[in-house]
């Protein structure tokens, strides 16, 4: 025998094949079929282990299967062919007929309807009087009827029922009826019905209650079409898992115009074993690319991330996967942030820029943890910047060390800078290299508490200007301080600067002047309540009431 | 429990009692064969429920020539064929989480180690061919010998062996790591 003939006859049955003696024989002199043997005894254990359970309710199981059963004949014995057939046309006819027979004379085979029959409850009433009162000119009458037959499991009650389904008077009466009894028979009439603009959305929750593959698929059907959409979206969601792997197989031979609908089946599912067949879509140009890319952010499942990365690439795109990631929420956010941390660097300075984009503040731990790594340290500090939480105004100060990122990182502080940050940035300010862009951070807060820092500066050589451009960005909380700047000389020319851009009014250099400006506009209503101007208004000097 | 020969005696008789233990003994066969087949528990429970009730429907033609168990077990294979053939469906998409799911083994020492690798063989599993899957299943979860699976199959015997060749050996291929891992 041969090594493979060995192989086959051990993975047919490893243990009672090693009794032929051919088998044992080719097993003691070859150490390849050992092996071999080996695998195949350790793939049989932990088969073993992985054998699956039965059904989840197994008395659930039992209890539809005796209710099928129930529904349909005794089993059927040893008969000829074509006496089933016979038998089964006959039923079929007999129904039919009696229910079709509209109560011409031609219908010899139903009876006619009893004289004033008692009270239903009172008695059994037989198939051909069902069959008498369905088509009853009384309207309670019909209903009670229709009643009956869905109570009754027979095939020709429920051949009635579907019948009923299919005549306009009790079509109405009939459909939720079917919807109860689960009468699977009912589905093909219950779709036409679903097109119908009246009775369409009751057709819908029957087929919901009667379940099951057939119907779900149907229900898919009027996803695409129809007037009840809505409704035979809720229908599907309500049904669980069989809506979800019938939805599974409808995409995978979806139509092109079929795209939409089946992308708002998936969303409202919340279908994420269809994620691949939307991200097809997503990555193909077309009518429903847009559709598609917000579908994959509102299914929130993390695996739709590494497509809508590489679709941000695509300027046209870009706003588009954003919306999409943001709607993705926390998971979206989590996938990105471990990208971060992990891959190629150009994958992650990526996942780097769209958590800025994202500006979600969860993502701030992440991005400060990728600021201790130099290749990716710029683009961390500006996605901190984007996000602006001054949180990680510490972290950012920390890089100012690297020239590779200092420019990014002052860029940053600035975005993030506010209040809380002050003692920091006058920290930051009493390095020489740094002064004169920290100053101007420090006006941008347009906090109280920078301005100290500005007057001091105000009167360095090197720094007065930039600082009278912080004072300015504060506003009137500046003036006081700057009026009693204008006394000192060093710190005149500046001091006087801020004053005009702020105020929007040049009263020269004499410090009483601006005081009396300053007194008149606190004192004065109208004035002190309208805010002035601010820097960069200023629209000539010499224009004011000082006089 | 009762005869097997003599249920299927009474259930050809129309006794509904007997058949009802005819179906609480192959339950779980049927279930796991249908779930192999279909790849989700949604799809075997139906698989199963129209396997079941056609083999009410037909006992009376039932001759015998073979167990109820390989009886059944072929019209659950006949119906798959004939209801999914032309849908061209894989139950491989089926996710590790939800075989995890599947196997609902319960929580203890270890155990999760042992679930996350049944998950994964579960997988491989799905990802056979359908003979080969159907073969696998037969062979390993249910202890059928190999003429027993061709008569389910309704293949020749050589052709099982070859399918339980290739299956294994698929197997053997996929899982290696984790198996060594297993048995250290």
């Amino acid at each position: 025998m041969t090594c493979e003939e060995i192989e086959i006859a051990l993975a047919a049955d490893p243990r009672s094949s090693q009794e032929g003696a051919a088998v044992r024989e080719h097993l003691a002199g070859c150490e390849a079929c050992r092996e071999a043997l080996r695998g195949f005894e350790r793939i049989d254990a932990v088969l073993g282990q992985a054998r699956p359970a039965g059904p989840r309710d197994r008395a659930a199981f039992l209890r539809a299967l005796d209710e099928r059963i129930d529904h349909a004949a005794s089993p059927r014995r040893v008969v000829p062919f074509l006496f089933r057939v016979a038998a089964a046309a006959a039923v079929f006819a007999v129904a039919w007929l009696a229910y079709r027979g509209l109560g011409t004379d031609a219908v010899a085979v139903v009876p006619p309807a009893p004289p004033a029959p008692p009270k239903a409850a009172d008695r059994v009433v037989t198939t051909s009087e069902l069959c008498v009162r369905v088509r009853s000119s009384d309207a309670a009458e019909r209903s009670a009827a229709l009643g009956e037959i869905g109570r009754r499991s027979d095939a020709v009650s429920r051949s009635l029922l579907v019948a009923a389904l299919q005549d306009p008077r009790l079509a109405a009466e009939a459909v939720p009826i079917a919807g109860q009894v689960r009468l699977r028979e009912a589905i093909p009439a219950l779709s036409r019905i679903a097109r119908d603009p009246a009775l369409g959305a009751s057709a819908v929750a029957a087929l919901a209650s009667i379940g099951g593959r057939e119907a779900a698929a149907v229900l898919l059907r009027h996803l695409t079409e129809g007037p009840h959409v809505g409704a035979a979206r809720e229908a599907l969601r309500g049904m669980g898992d069989v809506a979800l792997v019938a939805l599974r197989e409808r995409v995978q031979r979806a139509r092109p115009v079929e795209t939409a609908p089946l992308l708002d089946a998936v969303v409202a599912l919340r279908a994420v074993d269809c994620l691949p067949w939307v991200a097809s879509i997503a990555e193909r140009s077309g009518a429903s690319q847009a559709d598609a890319i917000a579908a994959l952010g509102a299914l929130g499942d993390a695996r739709a991330v590494g497509t809508l990365v590489r679709l941000s690439k695509e300027r046209a795109l870009h706003g588009m996967t954003i919306d999409a990631l943001r709607a993705m929420g926390e998971a979206g956010a989590r996938e990105l942030a471990r990208r971060v941390a992990t891959g190629r660097r150009d994958d992650r300075v990526r996942a780097i820029q769209l958590l800025g984009e994202l500006r979600d503040e969860a993502s701030v731990r992440a991005l400060v943890a990728a600021l201790a790594d130099p290749s990716v340290r710029a683009d961390a500090a500006r996605a901190l910047g984007e996000i602006g939480d001054p949180a990680s105004a510490p972290a950012l100060a920390a890089c100012l060390d690297d020239p590779s990122a200092r420019s990014a990182a002052i860029e940053a502080l600035g975005r993030v800078a506010d209040a809380s940050t002050v003692p920091l940035l006058a920290r930051l300010s009493r390095d020489p290299s740094l002064r004169r862009d920290i100053l101007r951070i420090l006006g941008e807060t347009g906090a109280p508490e920078a301005l100290p820092h500005l007057v001091r500066a105000l009167g360095s050589r090197d720094t007065a200007a930039v600082a009278a451009e912080g004072l300015a960005l504060l506003g009137e909380s500046a003036i006081p301080s700057l009026i009693r700047a204008l006394s000192a000389g060093n710190t005149a020319g500046r001091a006087r600067e801020a004053l005009v851009a702020i105020s929007s009014v040049d009263l020269g250099d004499d410090p009483g002047a601006w005081q009396r400006w300053w007194r008149d506009r606190r004192s004065t209503p109208n004035l002190s309540s309208r805010p002035l101007a601010g820097p960069g208004s200023v629209t000539s000097s010499g224009v004011g009431t000082s006089t | 429990m009762e005869d097997i020969h003599e249920l299927v005696e009474r259930s050809r008789r129309g006794d509904r009692d007997s058949f009802r233990s005819l179906v609480d003994a192959h339950l779980d066969v049927v279930f796991r064969l249908a779930r192999r087949l279909s790849g989700n528990d949604a799809d075997a429970d139906d698989l199963s429920q129209e396997a079941f009730f056609r083999a009410w429907k037909a006992i009376g033609t039932f001759r015998g020539d073979a167990t109820f168990k390989t009886w059944i077990c072929r019209i659950v294979m006949n119906l798959h064929c004939t209801r999914y053939a032309t849908e061209a469906r894989r139950p491989s998409e089926v996710g590790l989480d939800a075989a995890l799911a599947e196997g609902r083994e319960p929580s203890g020492h270890a155990v999760a180690i042992a679930q996350e690798l049944s998950a994964r063989v579960r997988l491989a599993v799905d990802a056979l061919p359908e003979k080969q899957r159907a073969a696998l299943s037969l062979a390993a979860y249910e202890g059928m010998s190999v003429d027993e699976i061709a008569e389910v199959l309704g293949s020749r015997p050589e052709t099982v062996k070859v399918n339980l060749w290739l299956a294994r050996k698929r197997l053997r291929e996929v899982l290696e790591g984790d198996l060594r891992e297993s048995t250290k």
